[in-house]
């Protein structure tokens, strides 16, 4: 009764090992399966991982503020006078507007995000820009030049052209030039977008002058961008203020509701999986009757044998996890995790060909762990105990 | 070194199956000591074989194995006398098929943590005894009944236990080999090891080193006969 | 938020722990009623062969009830990153009025679940299994403890928005100053740090008397004055330790004065200091409460020898990792003292 711990450990694990051998075929169905559900939670999580980081990543170019006009509760066009107001702010750095708003394309249905802008944040006009591949952006005053994506460019068919047209509200057309093109880096959110002047941007979607969609403020130090935006609230009247911190946050909400979403549709999977894991390991063939017996009656305890079916379910589920692990892991990180974008940027007909490399985070790892590994043990717990009592006497 | 009294065992008690296998057996062996244990089928060798031998618990009656009281006893208490106090010879042999020769006689010390290294020594030690260390690492199904039932015999003797009881050892082999397993037995005696065989099989009987027959009917030891002091 | 992901592994657990114990409970009720260890029935035989199940099923319950108490941490500390307000897990914690209670649920859980495992591990040290009616009574009551923390945690979970505002660490566990709803109350810290190494050098002490006595006594007498004050203060300094750590120490392992949090030192920018700390209290302290627990225990028949041999491990585990715990804990300070508080 007072064995040495270790040694009987590695013994029975020993035993363990030894058989799952012996019964390879027989356990390769459940791993299988097991891996693949694990492949699918893993996907889904690095993938909302993966995303999270580009955005937050993509939002350290955003605005540290942005300020918007509410009427009636809704977002309504803010006049550009406001600039002034907010300029004597003391810690405000610069104040640009801008215009933006959805642009649908009825040829093939997808939405399009149009921003028109005359300086673009931290960057003096006309000077090349990080967010580009190539090309260079519309400087102010320039009138028909855009950059898009390389997707758009593909969604709108342009092949080698440079120029593509676009319907005002009146239904004329206005016709732009591509001067540049955004990188893959930050598709996540450029992917549908349309970058192109402010005054372009005010013909396109016919804004009357003195008006624009919201202000995006610069400040000089991050630390005061909270007492900042207290300022602003006190200075202008029914104004939204956003910072860069919430809108992030915002994208962290939307990427964790779907992949938990996600998760439940696979929940359905990995139940199903546990029935018939339980299935399996509840049955006992004749063979296993016998062995347990003949193991029985030779001094093994019931304990003994329990420890024995806890190492061979526990030895297949690690194989499967890391197996599912690592498969996931190179899903989403070579291949982009190709089978869940549609879930994840599912709200535009554009699927960006994002970059994804997933941080190797452990408390990913455990989520995954405890949402699989951990319900399956627990599943094998009422069979490893059935056949941890065969009796001794049985095999006499 | 073994007293029962007024031993019963009740099989499935309280339900509809019950069967009463042993009726108040009293016997008592000493160190030593070779005793052949004979009776007709279903009338409780095995049974008995297996209170002594410490598998199953008696339903009534008492009993002292080796200085240790077994009634009343939770089973790990009985599996631990039986890993400390008992070496089992069965009729089918009850080797596993996938292990090989050593593996299966080193089985019993697994779950005592004892090192692998230490394992193949003793494991080593007996089948060289035993003559068939050439069989080492050979898969079971390529022994003969002879050979395997010499490996069980070194598997019952691995924990070195002062008692070794055998449930008809003979019944598969031939009457040369069932000679010379019972020797092999009867020299176990011979190192001071108490042994209690049952058997029908009259090679066992009337073997030269059983010192006493018990006979069992129905469940009970019969008097007049039992106890035969040759 | 029952959607995220980490909700969702919480539920999953949480169901898993639902079932481990209602089949250990199943067992508990039959055993209750029917247990006749002098019988040789089929009953019987039955019932010996089920507390093996539930033994086993506890055990994996305590398994999952470490793991998911360990994944409300985690999860808290993701949770922060999606409400706003909350820059650490503590934040997240009390977004509502069921975070914490929740916490404190999963913490004592872990303690309650492995009480059971110390009564089973006795039990079948004894012949006469003379403590089986006890533990599963015992076992009853962790069903009631299970359907309060599952109960609180999926109140946690509906309860937290994305849009609720909380605050965050250092307003929650501000320490000294006069506002109200501190952990310190009025108390000074010196005279806290005082108290809690006085407590733990008075620990010290009794372990090393206890473990005197219960080598040279006779097993059968037991120090029951002894042991219960032992227990006492070993539960009051686990506490009173969570506080200290919380308030005086966390902002030394920060290097920030105002950065209150007992769950951020378990990251890996602060090498994951938190997990040895952590463990090395909860395991002292379940060892020490073991060993003042099981003292009654030493008169039941057949428990004698085990008990003394249980306890006195206790000791040794205690006197071990209590001074590690007081070692990492201390750390922290004293090397910003020596480095000359910069
Ligand atoms: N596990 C069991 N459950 C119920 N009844 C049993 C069990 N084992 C044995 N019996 C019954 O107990 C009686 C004694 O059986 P036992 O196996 O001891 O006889 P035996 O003398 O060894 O017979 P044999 O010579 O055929 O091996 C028989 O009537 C048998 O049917
Ligand atoms: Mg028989």
């Amino acid at each position: 009764m007072d064995a040495p711990y270790i040694g009987r450990l590695l013994n029975i694990l020993d035993y363990a090992l030894s058989s799952l051998r012996r019964k390879l075929l027989k356990n390769f169905g459940v791993f299988t399966v097991f891996s693949v559900v694990i492949f699918l939670f893993s996907s889904f999580q690095l993938t909302s991982r993966a995303l999270t980081e580009i955005a937050r990543q993509t939002l350290t170019t955003a605005p540290d503020i942005t300020v918007q006009q509410m009427s009636a509760g809704r977002q309504s066009s803010i006049p550009l006078a406001a600039k002034e107001q907010l300029a004597a702010i003391f810690g405000i750095k610069k104040i640009d507007a801008r215009i933006w708003g959805y642009y649908f394309d009825e040829s093939n249905g997808a939405n399009y995000t149009v921003i028109g802008m005359d300086t673009m944040p931290d960057h003096a006009p006309g000077s090349p820009w990080p967010g580009l591949s190539e090309g260079r952006l519309p400087t102010a005053g320039e009138t028909g030049k855009a950059v898009i994506s390389a997707e758009m460019r593909r969604q709108l068919q342009l092949g080698e052209r440079k120029f593509f047209s676009l319907f005002r509200p009146d239904l004329s057309l206005a016709s732009f030039e591509t001067v540049g093109i955004f990188s893959k880096d930050s598709d996540l959110v450029t992917a549908d977008l349309i970058l192109m002047t402010m005054g372009d941007a005010r013909n396109l979607f016919a804004i009357p002058d003195g008006l624009a969609t919201d202000l995006l403020v610069q400040v000089g130090n991050p630390l005061e961008i909270d007492t900042i935006t207290g300022k602003i609230r006190d200075k202008l009247a029914g104004v939204r203020v956003i910072t860069r911190a919430q809108i992030q946050k915002t994208y962290e909400v939307v990427f964790s509701w779907r992949s938990g979403l996600g998760t439940i549709c696979l929940l359905t999977a990995l139940v199903s999986f546990v029935i018939l894991a339980w299935d399996k390991a509840s049955g006992l063939s004749q063979s296993e009757l016998r062995e347990v017996g003949i193991l029985k009656i030779l001094g093994w305890q019931t304990g003994d044998i329990m420890l024995l079916r806890f190492f061979e379910s526990a030895t297949v589920a690690l194989f499967a996890f890391l197996t599912g692990w690592l498969l996931a892991w190179v899903h989403v990180g070579y291949f982009a995790g190709a089978l869940f974008r549609p879930i994840f940027l599912g709200w535009s007909v554009l699927r960006p060909d994002l970059a994804m490399v997933p941080p190797l985070v452990f408390s990913d790892v455990l989520l995954v762990f405890s949402i699989s590994v951990l319900p399956y043990l627990c599943a094998t717990a009422v069979p490893a105990w059935r056949a941890a009592v065969v009796r001794a006497d049985s095999v006499l | 070194m073994l007293v029962l009294a007024e031993i019963f065992k009740v099989y499935n008690q309280g339900e509809a199956n019950e069967v009463i296998a042993l009726r108040g057996v009293s016997l008592s062996i000493t160190r030593g000591e070779m005793v052949c244990i004979q009776g007709p089928s279903g009338s409780g060798k095995t049974t008995l074989l297996s209170i002594i031998g410490c598998i199953l618990p008696p339903t009534r009656g008492r009993a002292t194995i080796g200085g240790k009281k077994i009634t009343r006893l939770p089973d790990h208490f009985l599996t631990d006398y039986r890993r400390q106090l008992i070496g089992f010879v069965f009729q089918d042999f009850n080797m596993l098929d996938h292990l090989s020769v050593l593996d299966n006689v080193t089985l019993p010390l697994m779950p005592l943590g004892i090192s692998p290294k230490v394992r193949a020594k003793r494991g080593d030690a007996l089948l060289e005894r035993l003559a068939i260390s050439h069989r080492r690492d050979f898969p079971l199904r390529q022994l003969s009944g002879g050979e395997l039932q010499r490996a069980a015999i070194a598997r019952a003797l691995i924990n070195d236990p002062p008692i070794i009881i055998a449930d008809e050892p003979t019944a598969h082999l031939d009457s040369k080999l069932s000679g010379e397993v019972m020797d092999i037995l009867a020299n176990l005696k011979n190192e001071g090891r108490t042994l209690v065989v049952a058997s029908h099989d009259p090679i066992v009987a009337g073997h030269g080193g059983i010192d006493r027959t018990v006979l069992v009917r129905d469940g009970n030891i019969v008097p007049s006969q039992g106890s035969v002091v040759k | 938020m029952l959607l995220n992901s980490w909700a969702i592994a919480l539920l999953v657990s949480a169901a898993a722990a639902f079932f481990l114990l209602g089949g250990a409970i199943r067992t508990a009720i039959r055993v209750l009623f029917s247990w006749a260890p002098e019988q040789d029935t089929a009953v019987q035989i039955a019932l010996e062969n089920e507390t093996w199940l539930a033994a086993l099923l506890v055990r994996y319950g305590m398994v999952l009830q470490l793991a998911s108490l360990l994944l409300l941490v985690l999860a808290a500390d993701s949770f922060s990153h999606i409400l706003i307000g909350a820059m650490c897990a503590t934040g997240a914690f009390v977004a509502n009025d069921y975070g914490m209670p929740a916490l404190i649920f999963k913490l004592f859980g872990v303690f309650f679940y492995g009480f059971w495992l110390v009564l089973h591990r006795l039990d079948i040290r004894s012949e006469f299994l003379p403590l089986t009616r006890i533990k599963f009574a015992y076992l009853l009551l962790l069903g009631p403890l299970l359907c309060a923390d599952i109960t609180l945690l999926v109140l946690y979970l509906i309860n937290l928005k994305p849009d609720i505002i909380t605050s965050c660490c250092g307003v929650v566990f501000a320490a000294g100053g006069a506002e109200d709803g501190n952990l310190l109350g009025p108390l000074p810290t010196p005279f806290v740090m005082l108290l809690f190494y006085s407590t733990a050098a008075a620990l010290v002490l009794l372990a090393l008397f206890l473990q005197r006595s219960n080598r040279t006594a006779d097993p059968m007498g037991g120090m029951p004055v002894a042991n219960f004050f032992f227990g006492t203060i070993c539960l009051f300094f686990f506490i009173l330790s969570l506080v200290v750590i919380t308030v005086v120490i966390s902002p030394y392992i920060y290097a920030l004065p105002s950065h209150r949090c007992p769950f951020d030192f378990l990251r890996v920018e602060y090498y994951c200091v938190g997990y040895p700390i952590y463990l090395t209290l909860m395991l002292a302290t379940f060892a020490g409460i073991s060993c003042a627990a099981t003292s009654f225990l030493q008169k039941l028949p057949g428990l004698a020898i085990p008990v003394c041999r249980f306890r006195q491990n206790c000791l040794r585990v205690f006197l071990l990792l209590l001074p590690v715990f007081l070692a990492l804990v201390s750390w922290f300070p004293i090397n910003y003292v020596v480095k000359g508080g910069e």
